[in-house]
């Protein structure tokens, strides 16, 4: 009975091995092993671009660069087309401040004389 | 003495159109009390069609934050050269701002309108704050501003 008893036990236990194989089942001591996961075919990947542009709020019609600390006396971070001559993306260079350059010719300004500010 | 007459008169007639051109005005921009930091202003002219003629002043200096000056960049294409000489620092809550500059005399009673964009951190951007048809009669008349400019005059 007992030899009847154990040959039925082992032969369950290699029966359902075998189906397990069968199947493609891996089957692990550790819950997870493996050092790669890789997606599958059908995932979805997303691209974040990062600009480096601080609290970048387009279409939000305001500011949102308070967490930078940035100050407007500051222009430590930016290229300057005046001063820098190897500013050579225009559209990222800052303006040139008056009186260091002639002002635009745009026709509005008779002589070519710059405007004088004075701010209070 | 005769020569005399011809050298003043051949000085007058060089040195006339050259006044009857340029019309001297300056600008005053008073600040509203709105409680933030220096606001970006785009001061500029459109024709009588529309279009853009110019720009007269940029208060702020960094080209980053001028895609808040809406309509400018939209008019202007963002270019940058457009304010090269005629760029300066910010201007507070509660300050004033002084433009004296040539203008062409042409500028005035022929449609032409000058338009003020102003924006400033953490807060609501404001495309044509003012709207300033630039007329004789219109001189030293204030006109007010939308949200950070209490009012806006010219005067020759």
């Amino acid at each position: 009975m007992k030899l009847a008893f154990a040959l039925l036990l082992m032969s369950t236990a290699f029966g359902a091995g075998s189906a397990a194989f069968a199947a493609g089942q891996v089957l692990s001591l550790f819950p997870d092993a493996s050092l790669v996961s890789s997606p599958s075919p059908d995932a979805a990947l997303t691209l974040i671009e990062d600009d480096g542009d601080e609290g970048d709020d387009d279409g939000e019609g305001g500011w949102f660069w308070s967490q930078s600390g940035d100050d407007d006396d500051n222009d430590d971070d930016d290229c300057e087309a005046a001063k820098d001559a190897s500013c050579v993306d225009t559209s990222t260079c800052n303006a040139a401040k008056a009186g260091s350059v002639p002002p635009p010719r745009n026709g509005l300004f008779t002589n070519g004389t710059a405007p004088v500010v004075k701010s209070n | 003495m005769k020569s005399l007459i011809a050298a003043l008169a051949l000085s007058t007639a060089l040195v006339a159109p050259g006044l009857a051109v340029a019309r001297p005005v300056t600008l005053t921009v008073n600040m509203a009390d709105y409680g933030g930091r220096g606001a970006y202003l785009a001061i500029y002219v459109t024709d009588a069609s529309g279009g853009y003629a110019g720009s007269l002043w940029m208060a702020g200096g960094k080209t980053r934050y001028y895609k808040h000056l809406q309509d400018w960049v939209q008019l202007a294409g963002g270019d940058v050269s457009q304010v090269d000489g005629i760029t300066g620092a910010s201007v507070g809550s509660g300050r004033s701002l002084d433009l004296s500059m040539d203008l062409a005399d042409a500028l005035f009673d022929a449609g032409y309108t000058l338009h003020i964009d102003a924006a400033a951190e953490d807060m609501r951007d404001s495309p044509n704050e003012v709207a300033l048809p630039l007329t004789a009669a219109g001189a030293g008349t204030p006109v007010p501003g939308r949200r950070y400019i209490a009012d806006v005059s010219y005067g020759f």
